[in-house]
């Protein structure tokens, strides 16, 4: 059956594309997780230093009802090691989450490195770059969460006004929470969809 | 082999996959223990995908003295074209 001529040829050159492809694919994707990754780790660091800052500050005032200096530089040191610590945290909860792309980047290599690779093999990848879409559509359930803690700071500092800066991140955060969820269930839905016309279709 | 349909209401796309990659890179008739041998699944679950696939005119029976053969029909190469297809339509389609 190989060697029918063009049918043979043309089948062969779209497994290898499609091969090609999910390499691309992956190695867009990877990229994009680890940036994210950095910026994620970046954030929620400065926003957990300027937060304990913050509550340092007003505890100060609070309890001495001045802002008493020594007691906020000695604060500091350990709010820096707080803000480091939830930096980490944040890396290693990411990193973790990266596991479904280590798993289609251990499959490509072997694709790779096979002497041979099946349709099956190939309905194995596409079913790994499922699921590593899946992750990155639930990872924008945590997008969500940053854009309504970003909406909540714009518009509590520029808005003087936290009951409205609340009430904005509040929105935002559901608004792209719906969207995720949203997105997730499409793509559920589309695969399982195709797979099952695919098997009616024979 | 209305049993067998009913059966197999919901058939595995990695079964099939084995079955049409077995027969379409052979190519040539293959008796039945060979064929369940290298699609690797239990002796009754590839008789029930056997017969489903003849039923829909993927894989034919060529009798051939005393022994019984199978071979991918026509129809049967197609749709692992159509399956190789459809590997590349579903991973243009993953859209970040």
């Amino acid at each position: 059956m190989e060697s029918e001529g063009n049918g043979g040829e043309s089948t062969t050159r779209n497994l290898d594309d499609v091969l090609r492809s999910a390499e691309d694919w992956y190695i867009y994707l990877r990229k994009k997780h680890d940036g994210e990754t950095i910026a994620w780790t970046v954030a929620m660091g400065v926003i957990a230093w300027l937060a304990a800052l913050l509550i340092l500050a007003l505890s100060s005032f609070t309890l001495l009802h001045v802002f008493f200096a020594s007691y906020l530089l000695e604060g500091i040191t350990v709010i820096t090691i707080l803000a480091v610590a939830v930096s980490l945290l944040t890396y290693f909860i990411r990193r973790r989450r990266a596991f479904p792309f280590v798993e289609l980047r251990n499959l490509i290599d072997k694709m790779k490195n096979a002497s041979e690779i099946s349709s099956y093999d190939y309905l194995k990848l596409v079913d790994q770059m499922h699921d590593v879409l899946l992750a990155v559509k639930k990872g924008k359930l945590d997008s969500a969460q940053g854009d309504g803690i970003v909406a909540f700071i714009v518009v509590a500092l520029f808005g003087f006004n936290i009951g409205l800066g609340l009430l904005a991140g509040i929105i935002v955060y559901l608004y792209f929470r719906y969207e995720a969820i949203r997105e997730y269930d499409n793509e559920t839905r589309r695969y399982l969809e195709a797979k099952r016309e695919f098997i009616e279709g024979l | 082999m209305r049993a067998c349909e009913i059966k197999l209401e919901k058939p595995d796309m990695y079964v099939l996959a084995r079955f049409l990659d077995v027969l379409y890179r052979d190519g040539k008739p293959m008796k039945k223990t060979n064929l369940q041998s290298l699609i690797g699944i239990r002796y009754p679950r590839f008789i029930e995908y056997l017969d489903w696939m003849m039923t829909k005119g993927l894989v034919q029976k060529l009798d051939e003295g005393d022994s019984e053969l199978y071979v991918l029909s026509p129809k049967g190469a197609e749709a692992y074209h159509r399956l190789v297809d459809w590997l590349r339509d579903m991973m243009k389609g993953m859209k970040i």
